[in-house]
């Protein structure tokens, strides 16, 4: 004779859980500051693009306003957080091998960084 | 050199374990039950699960078998965490009480028993088994494998199906249907296996919606592993071997498929 068997339902707050599948929420959150900023810089080169009197009222008005700078400093902490938390898992994605030994997951996570500052500094000396 | 013993004080320490009851063919609803047990700095939840079973209430059910953990029966939650009931020691909760519950996720069919066919089903589905790229009769003798080849997918390979990544898998509980990490970290083992050839055959199943793509990398699979496979790893890695194979398919059609 099969009996009842109990299915139990996903708690809402099941993200609450551990502070490990906090952390992964807060980090999926995050996605849209960087979406977010991602649409700013189109506006941005659309904006430089117009060029003269458009660009200079669009610095002024919206640029250095205080909500837009506000942003910014909120972008440029969840974006760091993102891209921490990002290059911080790279090892798992990248495994590569030398022979039968695994290459040591901080240099891949060293390489990524490097990587990553040597684009902003070309971007830096581009934009400068 | 013998390790003295600590001088054990004349009154038996003990401790609580409260214990999820499902008795259907009784009881409409699940409860916990409390349970006394001695406290010895060598027992781990199974022994004082045994002992409940022994000296205290023969109706308890629940799934052990090596007490080594290596079977992968014991799989139960410990407070709230996703353990092997062999391998989680009374001491690191003592004087607190333990809260035993089945795994997550998983339907009970009574008290501490899960129903496990759901993942038994999904093994199947990915044809978690070496299908050889050449066949070979046993007279022309071993399928022969390099050191190299094996560390590819060894670790992917210490796998005891114990379904503890599943219970820890939000994902999981979310959408049933996802084929989760145990069963795409073993898929993976076979498909980076030098000696299968059935990775064609794997893939359908192993990137199609309920497979690799449902996973969001959350991680707490790895987290709970026992048997520290990674299998977090093994799906992320599995995404990228598929997007390459996918780009290969549309720019070189003409290519060999493995």
């Amino acid at each position: 004779m099969k009996t009842k068997e109990l299915v139990r339902s996903m708690p809402t707050a099941w993200w609450l859980h551990n502070r490990h599948l906090a952390k992964f929420m807060i980090r999926e959150l995050t996605s849209f500051f960087v979406s977010g900023y991602a649409i700013f810089l189109l506006v941005m080169i659309y904006q430089v693009n117009r060029g003269g009197e458009e660009f200079r009222q669009f610095y002024f008005n919206v640029l250095q306003s205080g909500w837009m700078k506000a942003y910014g400093w909120i972008s440029l902490i969840f974006v760091g957080f993102h891209s921490i938390t990002s290059f911080n898992a790279a090892p798992t994605i990248m495994a590569p091998r030398w022979g039968e030994d695994k290459i040591d997951p901080r240099v891949v996570i060293a390489a990524n960084y490097g990587l990553w500052l040597i684009i902003s500094i070309a971007i830096l000396i581009i934009v400068l | 050199m013998a390790r003295s013993k600590m001088t054990m004080p004349t009154e038996q320490r003990i401790m609580t374990l409260e214990v999820f009851r499902y008795l259907p063919e009784r009881e409409e609803k699940p409860r916990f039950q409390s349970y006394t047990v001695p406290y010895r700095e060598d027992w781990v939840v199974l022994d004082a699960l045994n002992y409940i079973k022994d000296q205290i209430d023969g109706t308890l059910s629940y799934r052990w078998s090596c007490r080594m953990g290596v079977c992968g029966s014991c799989g139960m939650m410990v407070n709230g965490e996703p353990k092997l009931t062999c391998a989680a020691f009374l001491k690191n909760y003592y004087p607190n009480p333990i809260r035993v519950e089945p795994l997550t996720n998983f339907p009970v069919i009574r008290d501490l028993i899960i129903n496990l066919e759901d993942f038994l089903h999904k093994l199947k589905e990915l044809k978690t088994w070496i299908l050889p790229k050449e066949q070979k009769a046993v007279s022309q003798g071993e399928y022969l494998q390099t050191p190299e080849q094996l560390a590819t997918f060894k670790q992917f390979s210490m796998c005891i199906n114990c379904m503890l990544c599943y219970a820890a898998c939000p994902v999981y509980g979310l959408e049933p249907k996802f084929l989760g990490p145990a069963a795409i970290a073993l898929a993976q083992r076979y498909n980076l296996d030098s000696r299968d050839g059935a990775k064609s055959e794997r893939a359908e199943t192993v990137a199609s919606s309920e497979g690799i793509w449902e996973c969001t990398f959350i991680g707490e699979c790895s987290r709970v592993c026992p048997k520290h496979v990674d299998p977090a790893a093994a799906i992320q890695q599995a995404k990228v071997i598929n997007t390459q194979d996918w780009w290969k398919s549309v720019l070189l059609p003409w290519g060999k498929k493995d």
